[in-house]
């Protein structure tokens, strides 16, 4: 009875314990980071962290956080992001130019769900630059240890949660979790009339991550496959017969053809830009021109070419589909295991075959 | 099945002596590779890098250039392999233009290929470096041999590039990320079996021929493969050793590219063989090369950088006095003036350079980093077709040994091509006889 005439007490002095906790000023910029769960809105503390908030909304509007990926997802402690160097697409010039270290900026701010806080080396609070972890739940043993820098808004939690459901093993996820796209709202205004990505379920979303490539996964299985199979073909026919090459180097440039064309109708449907869905494919649809034309060349030129240049002009052909092809399938290595079997198999390839280059005399 | 070489007791197992090549050929990379670990360290620290760096300007792109140099420097040569020479070049200038037009695109799939490549490249030196001891031993490699040599040299390249490959992060190259192929972590531990197998066997095979022979395999013949161990395997070796590997490759061929250039144009030039010759054309053969070498990587770079910039009235001055400079040199390749004109171009290019990396221009390194992998599978190309030791030409001066060109030899210094049944085997033809 006595403990109970204890507990307004008791609750009185947790509720302001909890007042007392610093509530720091929040930047007008936000930073949203746009995933397959849907939209995390991060607040910064432009007063607890001045370099930190400056050099995260720098970076975010260079483009530098597109295409992160969560490396580290620890469910009731905390997820970690922000490795620009294994980014989807590399950094440009000017993104890597910008990226820095941040001096370490100390605070009584604790470690509570949804607090944002700067990865660093473990000898050197002074190394983080842009990895960054978000706490799943309250972390006290962190407090002191990493600037706290910022927060994701309540509304965001959601997103968390999801995130929080994705398969790993151990803590590394078994499906690569992208920020797919990360921007600044410029100010509070464009933060209230933001309209944020509904909240969505993770492990659908993961499912349907393999049927939204712009062709359906199977096919571009089957594309590297058949790649394998023409390289190994060049392999065998080399010395046996042109026909079997030329044969080979038309199926590569048709297959390449085919998967461009793809690649656009694919493009067009969602409405994206071409040169966003494919940045590649002018390079491709460059190269297939000539590998086209040589091999037409080299199966009509059999009475007035040599074989030597005949076989030579086709190896050049094998470099520049072989080429083309890595360039359509590698990134296809991100998430089928298959086509990165395909394409390393392909690369030593078609290496191995530059080096009959002028042999058949 | 190994068999004892017939009349070739007399063929010279070194290039040069047993010091010299076992120090180039992998002695001297197996004690760095020691003393790193035991002495210094195994990071890679400011004074390795800089020495790394150092080292490249002196041998490694001078390798780079004697490559070039060997392709280019006759019209013989050139009509040889004419795709070789006149194709390919355009094609990876493509390439390279292709990757600084698109960083984000091409430029990391090129670079996928060069890296690919290269430790590749490492291995099919090794291989051929081992069969030309093979050889000079007495040791002839048969098929079987040769398949599992190559399957333990090229295992120790799968197995380091696939240890790089079964990560999910990128991989970088002077500022440059290409991604992983995310391969599975069952094909490391393949490759590692695989390599491991190969090894067994062929080291099986060596000490059959022994026994066999009732004669010791000259430990030179295994030096190049374990040498490419130490380079590649991916548990032992480590950061600061990583940056001279390189270097140490570089020496490989160095050794014997500086071997056949002095043995082709003795024989060539009718010269007599003599101690002035040969210091002497080392002397020209190396400086060229080490311009060469700086001509390339820095001078192309230098060229891309600029025109990405955007020429003013210095630049193109400059530049066209550089040309001048070795356009002098190529007109007077004997004379000192032309000399002087070349290390004008060198000295243009250095300042050029110079400039370049103190303005801090972000698009420096992405240039350096993509004509560096063009210039590397520029020769990765050549390397692959002007090396094959199937060809005469090729294999017989590479039986040469420095004696012959510092001594007269009446009978066989200028007879290296003479059929064997005209004037009888001399260790040179035999050694060619014997790959027909």
């Amino acid at each position: 009875m006595r403990g109970a005439a204890f507990l307004p007490v008791l609750v009185l002095y947790a509720a302001s314990t909890l007042a007392q906790e610093p509530q720091p000023k929040l930047a007008p910029q936000s930073i949203v980071m746009r995933t397959a769960a849907g939209d995390l809105v991060i607040r910064l503390y432009p007063e607890v962290a001045p370099l930190h908030t400056e050099q995260f909304l720098k970076l975010a509007r260079l483009g530098v956080f597109n295409g992160i990926h969560f490396y580290r997802i620890h469910p009731g402690f905390l997820i970690q992001a922000g490795v620009a160097e294994d980014r989807l697409a590399p950094l440009t010039p000017e993104q890597t130019a910008a990226i820095k270290t941040i001096k370490a900026e100390w605070s009584s701010i604790k470690h509570r769900k949804g607090v944002l806080n700067l990865g660093r080396a473990d000898n050197d609070p002074d190394s983080g630059a842009t990895a960054f972890s978000i706490m799943l739940g309250d972390a006290p043993h962190l407090d002191g240890l990493y600037t706290i820098f910022g927060r994701v808004d309540d509304k965001s939690f959601e997103v968390l949660d999801q995130l929080a459901r994705v398969p790993c093993e151990g803590t590394t996820p078994k499906t690569r979790i992208t920020v797919e796209e990360a921007f600044v709202l410029e100010d509070e205004k464009a933060l209230r009339s933001f309209q944020r990505a509904p909240v969505r379920n993770i492990a659908d979303e993961i499912r349907l991550q393999q049927t939204r490539l712009p062709v359906p996964l199977p096919v571009f299985r089957l594309i590297a496959l058949l790649t394998v199979a023409g390289l190994t073909l060049y392999l065998l026919g080399k010395r046996a017969s042109n026909w079997t090459i030329c044969a080979c180097v038309l199926v590569q440039a048709g297959l390449a053809g085919w998967v461009m064309w793809a690649l656009h109708q694919a493009s067009a449907a969602s409405g994206g830009s071409t040169d966003e869905k494919m940045p590649a494919a002018g390079a491709i649809f460059g190269l297939m021109i000539p590998v086209a034309a040589i091999a037409a060349l080299s199966l009509v030129g059999t009475r007035w070419l040599s074989l030597r240049i005949r076989m030579s002009l086709n190896l050049l052909n094998v470099l520049m589909g072989g080429f083309a092809l890595i360039l359509i399938a590698v990134p296809m290595a991100q998430i089928s295991t298959a086509a990165g079997v395909a394409m390393f198999v392909g690369l030593v390839s078609v290496i191995k075959l530059m080096g009959s280059f002028e042999s058949y005399s | 099945m190994p068999v004892e070489q017939k009349g070739e007791k007399s063929q010279p197992l070194y290039f040069v002596n047993a010091w010299v090549d076992y120090a180039l050929i992998g002695g001297g990379s197996i004690l760095i590779f020691t003393l790193l670990r035991q002495i210094y360290t195994t990071d890679r620290t400011p004074l390795v890098t800089s020495l790394g760096f150092y080292l490249l300007w002196i041998v490694n792109w001078p390798h780079f250039s004697a490559t070039s140099y060997r392709l280019y420097s006759s019209r013989d040569n050139i009509m040889q392999y004419p795709l070789t020479a006149l194709v390919v070049p355009w094609l990876v200038l493509a390439a390279v233009i292709s990757s600084i037009a698109s960083p984000e695109v091409i430029a990391p799939i090129f670079i996928k290929f060069y890296l690919v490549w290269s430790p590749y490249h490492f291995s099919g030196q090794t291989v051929g470096i081992t069969l030309i001891y093979a050889r000079r031993a007495g040791f002839q490699v048969g098929a079987f041999e040769r398949f599992c040599l190559s399957g333990f040299v090229f295992g120790t390249f799968l197995s380091s590039t696939m240890r790089g490959e079964v990560e999910k992060g990128n991989g970088e190259y002077h500022g440059i990320f290409c991604p992983s192929l995310c391969l599975p972590e069952w094909m490391w531990t393949a490759t590692q079996a695989f390599m491991g197998v190969f090894g067994i066997l062929f080291l099986a095979l060596a000490i059959r021929w022994c026994i066999q022979n009732r004669r010791i395999l000259p430990p030179i013949v295994l030096v190049p493969a374990l040498t490419q161990l130490v380079w590649f395997l991916p548990d032992l070796t480590y950061p600061s050793f990583a940056e001279f590997v390189p270097f140490f490759h570089s020496l490989q061929y160095l050794l014997i590219a500086w071997a056949m250039q002095l043995k082709e144009k003795m024989d060539r030039e009718k010269i007599e063989p003599s101690s002035r010759y040969v210091a002497m054309e080392t002397l020209r053969w190396g400086g060229l090369n080490v311009a060469g070498g700086i001509l390339l990587f820095y001078g192309i770079t230098v060229a891309l950088w600029l025109f990405q910039r955007g020429w003013n009235g210095t630049d193109a001055a400059l530049c066209l006095s550089a040309i001048a400079g070795g356009v002098l040199w190529k007109s007077l390749p004997k004379s000192i003036v032309g000399w002087a004109g070349l290390c004008y171009a060198v000295g243009v290019v250095g300042w050029l350079t110079h400039h370049a990396i103190v303005s801090n221009d972000a698009f420096w390194p992405l240039t350096f980093g993509v004509v560096s992998a063009g210039v590397q599978v520029h020769h990765f190309f050549v390397d692959g077709v002007i090396w094959k030791l199937k060809r005469k030409t090729v294999a017989s001066p590479l039986m040469v040994n420095i004696d012959e060109m510092l001594h007269a030899r009446p009978s066989a210094a200028h007879a290296p091509l003479v059929p064997a049944g005209v004037l009888g085997p001399t260790p040179v033809a035999a050694a060619s006889e014997q790959r027909a």
